[in-house]
């Protein structure tokens, strides 16, 4: 019989994104998984309270914690393997901690391993993993060879969290602080990663494009953009006619966007601008002519003005904002 | 110091993708663990650490082009480990491949190597590579500065910000996003004068691995492989007026997706 | 007297509004050269005069009304539509010029299937036209590698010319008919008719005029019928590349008609493929109904095997090669970056030549340069373009900026490569210039270039352009130093 595991990085404040992207990953498992472990290293600042938080979001019913010095993979490791029967999967998160883990415990132990998964199974006892290969043009399904099997899971996997059980929690610690460390890194100084801002970080941008006809409608779009709560960017026409701030420009010549989501609004979608947003994750297209090459290049498409659609989205959504912060 | 390059394995008749007709090229992440080397290199003189820069590649004889440049850019030794054949999804058959031919030269103490071919997506190597030989392995690196003979200081990108950390050798280092990295160009002059150096020959029978590869079995078997549609579908959001356009827009696409 | 840079703006937004008038800084900076000044682009150093105003016109008339005002008051204009330019036709080399914009005059007027022919404006981009039309099962056989740019007014003043050229012809062979205006306000419109024999060619007069003597607001092109299914590639390493173009002429000596006949030497090669080992390559496709592809492809198989040298490769590469061929919207993003982070910069020059010298002119410039110039690190080329009496030579040239700062940049490498090539193919007699232009810089050989026939060109321009305001140093120098031609 096959356990599942789930190893969570409590070093990491993402811990519910670690757990939406193996609940995503095992879609299909979580019945079995929740047979396993959930082993959550952090450090000694843990609380009991953040404990048994943590506990309750964990998708197995048995929780264990290690307490560690610092995030050190080798005693990570050695706490797994120690524990570690045959048949065992073990499911981790997207990060490079994940992916290290996922492929140093199937060395380690003579298992397998599998990173970046986009979705795995269990048929007959074999285990599968799908994931995008070929700078993500294929999708591959494997079949992992060797038990234990470790899997690390696809960067952006959502899936839906479980619910808290109405069993108790078994929760375990092992406290890993005394321990003798290798002293391979010293001097470590961290810096945390100032959000940058601007179009390249955006998750959601609208670009404006000829279609918006002048300063005032670029300006409009602009401020369209703040409603929604988009970064602004602009194709070559508009910033070429200082509608818009060179700084702006989306394309070739200027920024290279890979968004969540993307409105373009009046852009006909020229290759040059169109090599800029095709990285988005969805395209949204708003345009008064329906034969604009951006149409058939988008997820979904409006005909229609676009300065109409965004100030009626601007208040669709401010209406929804207010909504939810009443419910709160 | 050596530099592995997990070049982009392709082509093979069965279930494998045909791309025996794109030209090879550096993954980026070799290319900035080149670049990074070399300009570590130019660094350490003033460090009074010397520092000698070695290559290797696993592949065809057409990797020697690249091996090629890397003498002309000041490379002492490069290296190719022959292999007509082409390799796949396998990781654990490079990581192997390397480790007995770093044990055989027992000369390194720095391995610097991309973290992951764009085709495969793995980033198994470096790791694997790490276990066989028992080294330590910062991924995600970004930066390599000299410090003295027996460490180096090394900046890695961690899940919410960069460490910088004073790391003992031996090390192996697997090069993560680095924005803006290309590799120099070397003159034809240089190209003339110091890219002609003879390129070491080695056979992979010759570093003791039996022909059936025992021992280094791939982790993963591949059973199928589907493209995946890139295509957008265009759909027509209809209504009455611009409102129901939005609202439609609003409750069946972008909620869920975008932040309020 | 010379009316100030705020007079001029005023006055065209008085003629045009202000919402077609752009005096934003930024904008005028961009618009005061193209990229044939790369190295400074990137770097946005701005070395050239900047432009009084960019203003977009939307219709003939704004043309009309901006070039009139400009006659009348001696202000230099420079046309522009798609900005892809790259060898200087679009620096603004006069104080307070007018930069026109044509690319929002961008209207798909007649798509004509009965005749075979289609009209637009000036500002329709190339690849939006060729799409659309390849939808519906038809192309304008044109496929420059600046389609994802360039518009298709430029396209016709710079004498454009595509992949397809051996077969469909340059943009000369594909124009029918278009409208101009002229800096006195005249407006001329060439009627679209299969041929004529009404005196000289006047087509030929506004095509290739390079901005230097009218603007071009609309063109008419002929449609050819898209049927791509019958392709047939070819491909071939050979030795000797003497005996390449022997191979090329052979090939269009004995009547066939690819749609591509190319010869690349070795380094120019081992940028597309890895395949070549160092050697020079041949490429080949057929096109056309399928009869004749296969005929094609067969006759030009049956000539290049008979050369010295020669290897086929398996057909397969090409086509591959050929469908992955990315148009460069995302290569032209990354060169930025790849520019400034490392100071190499790649050029290209292109040049033709007669059969019994194209050889010579590409081994001797060749040769020179590398001895000549410091710091190259790529230097090749390829033909990409055959005629019955000769081929084109495409230059490609990369160089490490070393020791000089943006500004400086131009003198030390790029005009000096320039040089060496429009030396040689001055020596030899072909033209320094096959397809991108005159432009600023070769302009400095026009002389030497049109020999005798210069006093046509000149006569031309002081008639359509008495009062010297249509992109001045364009196609002719405004200052020539005899002595150092390439210092500018």
């Amino acid at each position: 019989m096959k356990r599942f595991h789930v190893v969570l990085n409590a070093f990491s404040d993402d811990i519910e994104k670690q757990i939406s992207e193996i609940c995503g990953l095992t879609e299909y498992l979580l019945e079995d998984v929740k047979k396993g472990n959930t082993f959550i290293v952090g450090d000694g600042k843990m609380d009991e309270d953040d404990k048994h938080r943590l506990a309750e979001m964990a998708p197995t019913k048995s929780v264990i914690f290690v307490i560690l010095k610092n995030l050190h993979t080798e005693m990570i490791l050695d706490c797994l393997m120690e524990t570690m029967c045959f048949g065992d999967v073990y499911l981790f998160g997207s990060s490079s901690f994940g992916q290290e883990m996922a492929i140093r415990l199937g060395k380690r132990s003579d298992g397998s391993s599998a990173t970046g998964c986009q979705w795995a199974a269990l048929s007959e006892s074999i285990v599968y993993v799908k994931k995008q290969v070929y700078s993500n043009h294929m999708m591959a399904t494997f079949c992992m060879e060797n038990s234990p099997f470790c899997i690390s899971a696809a960067r952006g996997l959502e899936g839906a969290m479980p619910k808290a059980g109405k069993s108790e929690k078994e929760i375990k610690t092992i406290d890993k602080t005394k321990d003798q460390y290798p002293a391979n890194l010293t001097n470590t100084i961290f810096e945390e990663k100032k959000p940058s801002g601007g179009l390249q970080t955006a998750s959601f941008v609208l670009v404006g494009g000829r279609g918006v006809k002048n300063k005032a409608g670029a300006d409009a779009l602009a401020r369209a953009a703040e409603g929604i709560h988009a970064e602004f960017g602009a194709s070559r026409p508009v910033v070429m006619n200082a509608w818009a701030a060179m700084d702006k420009l989306i394309g070739v010549s200027g920024s290279m966007i890979h968004p969540k989501v993307c409105i373009t609004a009046g852009v006909s979608g020229a290759a040059a601008l169109y090599a800029g947003i095709e990285k988005s994750g969805f395209i949204i297209a708003i345009n008064r002519d329906e034969n604009a090459p951006i149409m058939r290049k988008a997820d979904v498409v409006i005909v229609d003005d676009c300065q109409e659609v965004l100030r009626a989205l601007q208040i669709c959504m401010e209406k929804e904002r207010a909504d939810e912060t009443q419910a709160d | 110091m050596d530099q592995i390059s997990e070049e982009e394995w392709a082509s093979d008749p069965a279930n494998r993708i045909d791309t025996s007709y794109v030209k090879k090229i550096l993954s980026c992440y070799d290319e900035s663990g080149l670049e990074m080397m070399l300009k570590f290199s130019d660094e350490s003189g003033d460090f009074g650490v010397p520092v000698q820069l070695d290559a290797v590649t696993i592949g065809r004889k057409m990797n020697e082009n690249y091996l090629k440049t890397l003498y002309a850019l000041g490379f002492t030794e490069a290296t190719r480990i022959e292999c007509e054949k082409e390799i796949q999804f396998w990781p654990e058959w490079t990581a192997g491949i390397l480790s007995e031919f770093m044990n055989q030269t027992e000369r390194y103490d720095l391995v610097v190597m991309g973290n992951r071919s764009a085709d495969e997506e793995n980033g198994k190597v470096p790791f694997l590579l790490a276990e066989e030989l028992g080294w330590p392995c910062i991924s995600q690196v970004v930066e390599i500065i000299p410090e003295d003979e027996a460490h180096v200081k090394v900046r890695y990108e961690v899940d919410n910000g960069y460490c910088t950390s004073v790391v003992q050798l031996p090390c192996i280092l697997s090069i993560g996003d680095v924005p803006c990295s290309f590799l120099r160009v070397p003159t034809l002059k240089d190209r003339m004068q110091k890219g002609k150096k003879e390129i070491h020959r080695v056979k992979i029978e010759d570093l003791g691995i039996s022909e059936t590869f025992e021992g280094l079995q791939p982790d993963l078997s591949l059973v199928n492989l589907e493209v995946i549609d890139q295509s957008r579908p265009g759909v027509i959001l209809d209504g009455m007026n611009a409102e129901e356009k939005a609202e439609k827009l609003y409750q069946t696409y972008l909620k869920g997706r975008v932040e309020l | 007297m010379a009316l100030s840079r705020e007079q001029i703006q005023e006055e065209l937004k008085k003629a045009l509004g202000a919402e077609q008038v752009v005096t934003d800084e930024t904008v005028l900076k961009e618009s005061s050269l193209d990229r044939y000044r790369k190295f400074e682009q990137v770097h946005e150093i701005y070395t050239q005069p900047i432009p009084a105003a960019v203003v977009y016109v939307k219709s003939t008339e704004d043309v009309k009304s901006v070039l009139t005002f400009a006659n009348a008051n001696g202000i230099n204009v420079v046309p522009r539509t798609g900005h892809s330019a790259i060898e200087g036709g679009l620096e603004t080399a006069k104080e307070n010029s007018i930069v026109v914009d044509g690319s929002t005059m961008n209207k798909v007027l007649k798509i004509d299937k009965e005749n075979m022919q289609v009209t637009c404006q000036c500002g329709v981009p190339l690849q939006d036209l060729d799409d659309m039309l390849r939808e519906q099962g038809y192309t304008t056989g044109h496929s420059p590698q600046s389609k994802p740019l360039a518009q298709m007014g430029g396209l016709v003043a710079t004498r454009s010319i595509g992949q397809f050229s051996t077969l469909y012809g340059g943009i000369e062979d594909m124009v029918v008919g278009l409208e101009a205006v002229f800096p006195n306000g005249e407006v001329c419109r060439i009627k679209n008719v299969p041929r004529r024999s009404v005196g000289p060619d006047i087509r030929h007069i506004i095509i290739g005029n390079e901005g230097a003597l009218c603007y071009i607001t609309e063109v008419t092109v002929k449609l050819f019928k898209y049927q791509p299914e019958n392709n047939v590639f070819l491909g071939y390493t050979i030795e000797d590349m003497k005996k390449g173009f022997e191979a090329l002429r052979a090939v269009m000596v004995e009547g066939y008609k690819p749609s591509i006949a190319r010869l690349y030497d070795g380094p120019d090669a081992s940028q597309h493929w890895d395949w070549n080992e160092d050697k020079n390559v041949l490429i080949f496709m057929a096109e056309g109904p399928a009869a004749v592809t296969k005929a094609t492809a067969e006759g030009i198989d049956a000539v290049v095997k008979t050369f010295e040298g020669v290897k086929a490769v398996d057909p397969k590469l090409i086509e591959k090669w050929f469908g992955g061929l990315n148009w460069g919207a995302e290569q032209i993003a990354e060169e930025k970056l790849e520019i400034l982070a490392t100071d190499n910069i790649g050029i290209t020059t292109e040049v033709s030549g007669c059969w019994d010298c194209i050889y010579d002119i590409y081994k001797n410039a060749c040769d020179r340069i590398m001895k000549e110039v410091p710091d190259m690190t790529l230097m090749g080329g390829h033909s990409s373009h055959s005629y019955m009496n000769g081929t084109n030579m495409y230059f490609v040239y990369y160089y490490n900026v070393v020791d000089c700062t943006p500004e400086e940049e131009m003198n030390k490498y790029h005009n000096q490569i320039n040089r060496i090539i429009c030396e040689e193919v001055i020596k030899y007699g072909g033209s320094i210039a096959h397809h991108h232009g005159l432009g600023k810089a070769r302009a400095h050989y026009v002389w030497q270039e049109y020999g005798s026939s210069f006093y046509m060109l000149e006569t031309l321009k002081k008639a359509f352009d008495p009062n010297g305001i249509m992109n001045m140093g364009t196609l002719i120098p405004i200052k020539h130093d005899d002595k150092n031609p390439w210092i500018f």
